[in-house]
């Protein structure tokens, strides 16, 4: 791991790893005090300042990116905000986790899931979280189907555009009908006009040739433009 | 053009986007929070990490009316302090805020108080 570089820490302490998870009282400055003594070798005994684990944190670059969301652009937030705030997230995690976790103990189940989470969640007062989290974990899953079935949709997709290719002219059979989840099948069609594969149907169409189709098949890569 | 993340692009308008926050750390943190937790479900820190935005917004929101309030433009730790203590969910974290230089919610007359936090 990253253990010894030391740009993502206020202070590299040579021996901790996981370990310690001391955190710094109130007074930031010493956080500066410290660094400076960065560039002695070999590290002296550890000095009285404290170690801050930016481990068990949000980075704060991050954090200050969703804040930057709410307040005006002419707000300047102090560096003891930021690293409270950045604190309070850590401990947020770790209230609603705990509670999670003990319901699924109590339940006799080994999982911490998202259901556990939600719970707990509502448990602890947060209700007003629980709608648009469960819209965004629905929209999660339905992404997580779409990756993971596509490909074998698009070549059902692609087959019966040969079977239909029989009786004439594809045009577009409207899929709805069929039972493809709407989200995925627009997505296979952008792909595939992105790559000018309208053409592939015309082709399909034109020649007959199952084996021309095959190769067509071969190279077409719906997620091309995703990679 | 900007290489589409796993979840972005998968979805119309890619809403879900590329996560705010890093699942790992989400993860770690997760672990650490008790000596009992054994496995998190690959879902779990997904909901943390939409669910920490809308916290880290809300914490925000009531730490920079309380700064209003005082007529400043810099969002200071006591601000955030305020607002903890006065919004009942946030109880949890008086520990974290409490040392030292927090601000005395008795300071503020209740009415104060609700004009602060109101909204």
């Amino acid at each position: 791991m990253e253990r010894g570089v030391g740009f993502h820490r206020y202070r590299r302490h040579a021996k901790s790893s996981s370990a310690s998870t001391m955190v710094l009282p109130n007074d930031s400055n010493n956080n500066t005090t410290c660094n400076g003594d960065q560039q002695a070798p070999p590290p002296p005994p550890p000095p009285p300042c404290m170690v801050r684990e930016q481990d068990q944190y949000m980075p704060i670059a991050n954090v200050i990116r969703i804040m930057r969301r709410i307040l005006p652009s002419h707000a300047k937030i102090s560096d003891d905000a930021k690293e409270t705030i950045q604190e309070c997230v850590s401990e947020y995690i770790s209230f609603i986790t705990g509670e999670a976790n003990e319901r699924c103990q109590r339940e006799q189940r080994k999982t911490v899931t998202a259901e556990d989470v939600l719970w707990a969640m509502g448990k602890l007062g947060f209700d007003d979280y629980i709608e648009p989290l469960t819209v965004y974990l629905n929209r999660y899953r339905e992404a997580e189907n779409e990756r993971n079935t596509s490909h074998g949709d698009q070549l059902l997709f692609l087959k019966r555009g040969m079977e239909i290719n029989h009786h004439g002219p594809i045009g577009m059979p409207p899929p709805y009908g069929s039972g493809y989840p709407m989200g995925h099948f627009s997505g296979m069609l952008d792909a595939a006009a992105a790559m000018g594969g309208g053409g592939y149907y015309r082709d399909l169409a034109g020649s007959g040739a199952s084996s021309t189709a095959q190769n067509a098949l071969a190279s077409f890569d719906p997620f091309v433009q995703f990679k | 053009m900007r290489q589409a993340g796993v979840y972005s692009g998968m979805v119309s308008g890619g809403r879900t986007g590329p996560h705010l926050l890093p699942l790992a750390r989400i993860k770690k943190i997760m672990k650490k929070s008790g000596d009992n937790v054994k496995m998190i479900s690959g879902e779990a820190p997904i909901v943390f990490s939409k669910a920490c935005e809308l916290f880290i917004e809300e914490l925000t929101r009531r730490s920079w009316m309380v700064a209003m309030q005082g007529k400043r433009r810099t969002l200071h730790k006591d601000d955030v302090a305020t607002a903890i203590v006065a919004t009942d969910i946030f109880d949890f974290l008086v520990d974290l805020v409490s040392s030292g230089n927090s601000i005395n919610p008795l300071d503020f007359s209740p009415v104060e108080m609700e004009t602060v936090l109101e909204s």
